[in-house]
């Protein structure tokens, strides 16, 4: 019995192997291994794709009851490393939503947002969300920050 | 044919080299949990940011109970305490923080790490080196045999990484030139190390090579691994790429691996090396 368990696993284990290694290499999964399976394999196997000439980041603004917008620091909400905090912003796990979905996602963290600038005695009557997005440069990962560079798309 | 893939997959075996590394990674995973340990309000609750995938998040009290709860299980993880209790609560915490904080980072490494868990859930890494062989057998260097498939699973899963993240480097049109890695280092990822490396203004076929040499390495490396000819040269390769993707780029979780890499060789060895060397 203990046998069968074993080489059941053993089986389940090579089909999502195999069914995430034919993702990772041709974009197809084996049929008939449950997606979930298929998927966690395919994420264990193929990191680091692709990447961007260019930086990105989440700016918060804030507006104040006479109307006036105001960047908020963000500093204090950011807990980890540049590298990990720059992936948060994308919301990866909603990035499989319609545009709408995840606008409204990021319309929930800018309500938990208020919440917090809240309880920190900053008051904002409204808070909108921007994507900056300015080029790389070799001088330093802020160097090409500036206005006529930078790319702003509100979320 | 049947003889061999019995032996090679389910054969019983001595625990020690597994053992080895459920320390190195309880370890490693009581280090990982203390990043997030000041910010648990932040992260894992109601009163922070957390967008929950399914569960919604608790309260701060239950929050810092629920990662309190972790730690315990964690220490006993390490130490092989109350092993399969531990371990288990480990791996559905682990799930539980996916939920709630880690899709916002769903890396390979926290991937490798949920199924490396769920693979040590039934694995009887306790069975030496142990709070439990010390409560069992009365010494902590007390052993019993188990079966090699949890081992055989890490280590088919370190080497599979390596070979599924090389031959998607020979498909994929950003992995072409070594531009890729330029980029990388002045990105958010860099390092001092890799902006220093940078500033020193390589010609552009220095990164080209060191693409090709890794396109290279990392396949031969994830099947040398199970040559015993090859095998420590293999080791060695991983480790130090393991190492300059912590030094160069801060990518610092897949150092887990470097400890495991032991799973690669015959359990059996391991025990007769530790018996010759300490006399266990």
């Amino acid at each position: 019995m203990k046998r069968i368990a074993q080489n059941m696993t053993i089986t389940m284990y090579i089909a999502a192997t195999v069914s995430g290694m034919l993702f990772t290499l041709f974009r197809v999964y084996l049929p008939g291994v449950p997606f979930i399976l298929s998927h966690w394999s395919y994420g264990m196997l193929a990191p680091f794709q692709s990447y961007l000439t260019y930086n990105e980041n989440l700016l918060a603004l804030g507006r104040h009851s006479k109307g006036v917008w105001e960047p908020i620091d963000m500093s204090t909400y950011k807990t980890h490393g540049k590298g990990e905090e720059s992936i948060k912003i994308y919301l990866p796990a909603y990035r499989g939503l319609q545009e709408e979905g995840l606008h409204q996602k990021y319309q929930e963290y800018a309500d938990l947002l208020r919440k917090r600038e809240e309880e920190h005695g900053r008051l904002w009557d409204e808070i909108i969300l921007e994507m900056h997005r300015w080029p790389r440069s070799p001088a330093g990962y802020e160097y090409l920050r500036v206005p006529v560079l930078t790319e702003i798309t509100p979320l | 044919m049947i003889t061999l893939w019995n032996h090679f997959w389910v054969r019983e075996a001595p625990p020690h080299a597994l053992a080895l590394v459920r320390i190195c990674l309880g370890i490693f995973l009581l280090v990982y949990a203390s990043t997030y340990a000041l910010h648990i309000t932040l992260l894992f609750s109601n009163e922070g940011l957390a967008l929950p995938l399914y569960n919604d998040a608790p309260s701060p009290l239950v929050a810092h109970f629920l990662f309190t709860l972790s730690l315990i299980a964690l220490l006993g993880f390490t130490f092989g305490a109350y092993f399969r209790v531990c371990a288990t609560a480990c791996f559905f915490l682990g799930l539980y923080y996916w939920q709630l904080h880690l899709h916002m980072f769903p890396s390979s490494y926290n991937r490798i790490l949920c199924f490396v868990l769920l693979v040590f859930m039934w694995s009887g890494a306790h069975k030496t080196f142990s709070y439990d062989a010390k409560r069992t057998h009365g010494s902590w260097t007390a052993w019993d045999p188990i079966s090699i498939l949890p081992q055989r699973f890490i280590a088919l899963q370190i080497s599979l990484t390596f070979i599924g993240v090389s031959l998607q480097k020979w498909l994929l049109p950003a992995w072409k030139t070594g531009e890729i890695l330029a980029y990388t280092f002045i990105g958010r990822w860099s390092t001092p190390l890799s902006n220093t490396l940078i500033r020193l203004n390589l010609p552009v076929e220095f990164y080209d090579g060191a693409i090709l040499v890794v396109k290279i390495l990392q396949p031969l490396a994830g099947i040398g691994v199970w040559i015993r000819q090859y095998r420590l040269a293999s080791i060695i390769f991983i480790q130090s790429f393991l190492m300059l993707v912590t030094v160069l780029l801060g990518i610092w979780w897949f150092i887990f691996l470097i400890p495991a890499c032991i799973l690669f060789y015959p359990p059996e060895e391991v025990y007769a090396y530790l018996k010759q060397k300490n006399g266990i």
